[in-house]
């Protein structure tokens, strides 16, 4: 059964707590909006369970398989979130970079070619960005990177999709398509989605699971759970780390 | 013609397009990666290592050699730990090339000809070994971009992705650092650090003008690259003037020419957008 566990997970840098005794189980199917105010350490969360920083104590497992084994099996698809710096001056099309996201796990078919020209189709298709596929990335809108940058991780076909701030500099037409085009993705394909969101509303609209961090866990339940129980006090789960 | 009919100059050619096609290939990732002035920063480490090997009695290129890749390891080890600051590291390892450079130069009393040899390059007098070292080193650097091609393209995108990709950046980066430096000293034996490293950086900034995708923006900047080398060395020849200089200016000039047509035909385009819209208004 794959899963995603986070076991009493702590991390400090320089005397500063960022996390305290986090532990949460992650299922199949999952889609995670992580919620909290800015500093309250969601982002480092997200990349202690990507892998590009280890905890000062505890351990992540996914799958039951330790986090650098889940890597090199292409398990997870990573969408940071200040990726923009790099794209906007790269010169590389939409096709080129979705093309990346078959660099390891699917080696055969980006042998190939016609395979991995088919593949690459397919995912700009699911995230609606087909008519893009000559473009430059540096060229396109900030919805319009995001909806690239999912297809690549999509490319390598994972089981957990990782997503920082996904909407953040982005209008608000284009994040409602963002949240709708991860929604579809969980509910149709089944992939396991965690995301950080500073729009608490919006995400917990789409995910089906919510955790509030304020660097210890302040909340861990379905969406439904928390909007009906906590809807009132909601705000107060921000300052109660 | 000619000029074709020199073993010198035919030896020249050679030996410089093989260096037009490898700095490109190289100076693609270097410019993307926000380190334009490593050629320069290695080329003056390396510069160092000529004197210094000069003062302990081996053979300069050796020294060169040594010093460079060792330089190269510092800087991404500098680049690693403090990625904001990569191009301060850059600049530090810099100074300290051209300062030990000055020392051991002075220290040993090294003839100026032979420094200037190394920094401005001699391709008119490249030997037939210096083709065959070069022609070497360009194709096993080619071969290991081939090869690593997606992972480095990759990393140079977003480290994060490639890391949790599963990608050894560490290694990959290392290794990349490593190739720039082997391409540097070899370059700069044969055709001096101002060519290899204005060959890594001028093409490749004219092919980012044409707004291109990434393997045909590095196939472009290649074709840049030969025709700056055979353009400006069939200049130098007839002209009577350097060849190095001449090759690079040849490729500034190719990038001149391509900003303003650029500019003349976007000019056009709005030019073109504004009288329509006006006839619009006219009619209307």
């Amino acid at each position: 059964m794959f899963e995603v566990t986070l076991a009493n997970i702590d991390f400090a840098y320089d005397y500063n707590v960022v996390l305290k005794d986090i532990s949460m189980t992650i299922t199949k199917g999952d889609f995670v909006a992580v919620v909290g105010p800015n500093g309250a350490g969601k982002s480092t969360m997200l990349k202690i369970m990507a892998g590009l920083i280890k905890p000062t104590k505890g351990q992540v497992s996914i799958g039951g398989k330790d986090m650098s084994i889940a890597r090199v099996q292409g398990l997870i698809g990573y969408v940071p979130q200040n990726y923009g710096k790099n794209v906007l001056g790269f010169p590389a099309t939409v096709t080129e970079i979705v093309s990346l996201g078959l660099t390891l796990s699917v080696s055969r078919a980006r042998q190939n070619q016609q395979a991995a020209k088919h593949i690459v189709n397919h995912m700009l298709e699911l995230v609606g960005a087909e008519n893009l596929r000559d473009r430059r990335i540096g060229e396109l809108s900030g919805g319009q990177q995001q909806r690239v940058m999912v297809a690549m991780a999509l490319a390598s076909n994972p089981e957990l999709l990782l997503l920082d701030e996904p909407t953040s500099g982005i209008d608000y037409e284009a994040s409602a398509r963002i949240y709708d085009l991860l929604g579809t993705l969980n509910k149709n394909l089944g992939i396991t989605v965690v995301m950080v969101s500073h729009d608490i509303d919006k995400a917990i609209n789409s995910a089906n699971k919510v955790a509030c961090i304020n660097k210890g866990l302040c909340f861990y339940g379905s969406s439904q759970e928390f909007n009906e129980t906590h809807a009132q006090a909601r705000h107060l789960w921000y300052y109660a780390g | 013609m000619e000029f074709f009919q020199y073993d010198f100059i035919q030896r020249a050619l050679l030996a410089g397009i093989i260096t037009a096609i490898v700095c490109p290939v190289i100076g693609s990732f270097v410019v993307v990666r926000r380190q334009s002035m490593i050629g320069d920063g290695l080329g003056h480490i390396a510069f160092a290592g000529v004197t210094g090997g000069y003062m302990i009695g081996i053979y300069p290129a050796v020294g060169a050699f040594v010093l460079t890749i060792m330089g190269a390891i510092g800087i991404e080890l500098v680049r690693r730990r403090h990625a904001q600051f990569a191009d301060m590291g850059l600049a530090i390892f810099f100074y300290s090339g051209i300062a030990m450079a000055i020392i051991f130069s002075t220290i040993t009393r090294m003839p100026s000809a032979g420094l200037l040899s190394f920094l401005f390059g001699s391709i008119i007098t490249v030997s037939v070994t210096d083709v065959l070292v070069i022609a070497g080193s360009g194709t096993l650097v080619l071969a290991v971009v081939y090869l690593l091609f997606d992972k480095l393209m990759l990393i140079t995108l977003d480290e994060d992705i490639a890391n949790v990709a599963g990608i050894n950046t560490s290694m990959i980066n290392m290794l990349f650092s490593m190739l720039t430096a082997a391409v540097v000293v070899v370059g700069m034996t044969v055709v001096g650090v101002l060519l290899v490293s204005a060959l890594m950086i001028i093409p490749v900034a004219i092919a980012h003008l044409l707004r291109l995708g990434f393997k045909a923006t590095m196939g472009a900047a290649v074709v840049f690259s030969v025709l700056s080398v055979v353009v400006g060395l069939t200049a130098s020849f007839y002209l009577d003037i350097a060849p190095g200089g001449t090759i690079v200016m040849t490729a500034v000039l190719l990038y001149i020419t391509t900003v303003l047509t650029r500019e003349g035909i976007g000019l056009k385009a709005r030019w073109g957008r504004t009288s329509s819209l006006g006839r619009n208004q006219e009619n209307n």
